[in-house]
């Protein structure tokens, strides 16, 4: 069963099969996202997941503006991270 | 006499192949056909309790440590009726209750995030091609033991693009048909619309509401399933053909919680037949399946 991550069209078995279509400007820019999506992942879900995870846990954090900070610290760079290296972990 | 009553009765070793395979058919026969309002009824009832931790987890009536499981056990139980569906079960192309199979289809198993014809047409090319270690895009399941497989299985969906994924997109490249096409793309936008919503829930205040509602279940589900449905019927996933591609096997949790899943060896040989049935049918098909050398592990 698929995840919500986006498996791209291969790119490995070139020389065999029909020629493809050229790729639009639109097809180019959804390859683009998909390819950053461990990014946006990064700082759409896990920065503002962190961030609630702190301001539930941490007594006081709930008014201030750090958790926030610090989510986007971690789910971007974790993100980014993940983008370069292809595993979460 | 019933045909499954004179089986027992019968010496299977001096029927030919053909004989065998005539008798085995005419027993599956009693088991086929007829409307499955067990599984429509599932599939409703699921979805109508996977939404409705929506607004109670929402508004905080729901506590999260109580909405995650409940949603991990919707999102289990959310595949099996589109399976049905998947095959055709509830009715067929120009039947009077088409429209009730594809709802079923399309609806059971919105709590898993995955898109119905993706799924038929890649679980086709399963049966198709089930242990075929290029063309079969379950094959990914296949491990020497269970934890060898759940730890595989965490591992893969630890990859930004895990290899089920890419299997599955591979199949449906390789089909190649305009409806596989389609159903590539419907499953990307599932794929976006599934992480917008992530994101859209997350950003307004409620991220570790989704993250138990949504996408934690959707892990430990995912991987229960994959346990159950793919790994444990078709282990050791070495044999090809029709009576060895696919196992009966006793698990210690019962039929309830494998989800029918110790009887697939009758789904693998009459996929037409309503899940619900497949216990009672293997029962009657046992000594066929002893004479046919299945692999039935202690069951």
């Amino acid at each position: 069963m698929p995840r919500d991550d986006v498996a791209l069209p291969s790119s490995d078995d070139s020389g065999s099969g029909p020629p493809t279509p050229p790729v639009g400007m639109g097809g180019r820019l959804l390859m683009l996202l998909l390819q950053g999506m461990p990014l946006i992942f990064g700082i759409g879900f896990v920065a503002p997941l962190i961030a609630q995870l702190l301001e539930r846990v941490v007594p006081g954090a709930a008014q201030a503006q750090w958790p926030l900070v610090a989510g986007l610290a971690i789910g971007g760079s974790w993100g980014a991270i993940a983008n370069l290296k292809g595993r979460w972990l | 006499m019933s045909a499954s009553a004179t089986v027992r009765e019968r010496d299977l070793s001096e029927l030919s192949s053909q004989e065998l395979l005539r008798l085995e058919r005419s027993i599956a026969d009693g088991f086929m056909g007829g409307l499955p309002w067990g599984s429509i009824a599932w599939a409703f009832v699921n979805l109508a309790v996977w939404l409705s931790l929506w607004p109670l987890t929402l508004s905080g009536v729901l506590p999260l440590w109580a909405a995650a499981p409940i949603a991990t056990v919707t999102v289990i139980l959310s595949y099996l009726p589109s399976h049905e569906a998947q095959h055709r079960i509830i009715a067929r192309e120009g039947e009077r209750l088409f429209w009730l199979n594809e709802l079923v289809g399309h609806l059971s198993p919105v709590p898993l995030g995955l898109p119905y014809e993706a799924a038929r047409l890649t679980h086709y090319e399963h049966h198709q091609h089930t242990n075929d270690l290029e063309l079969d895009p379950d094959i990914n399941t296949k491990s020497d033991s269970g934890w060898h497989m759940v730890v595989k299985d965490i591992g893969s969906q630890l990859q930004t693009v895990p290899k089920i994924n890419i299997a599955y997109a591979k199949a449906l490249e390789r089909i190649g048909s305009d409806d596989a096409r389609r159903a590539g793309a419907v499953l990307l936008v599932y794929a976006l619309a599934t992480n917008a919503l992530l994101f859209g829930f997350a950003w307004a205040g409620y991220a570790l509401e989704v993250a138990a509602i949504v996408w934690l279940p959707r892990i430990v589900g995912g991987v229960y399933i994959r346990f159950f449905l793919s790994w444990a019927p078709h282990h050791p996933g070495a044999d090809l053909g029709r009576y060895r591609n696919t196992r009966g096997f006793r698990s210690r949790l019962g039929n309830i919680l494998t989800m029918g899943m110790q009887y697939h060896i009758i789904h693998h040989l009459y996929p037409r037949m309503p899940l619900l049935r497949h216990p009672a049918a293997f029962r009657a098909l046992r000594p066929i399946l002893v004479a046919r050398g299945c692999r039935l592990d202690g069951i």
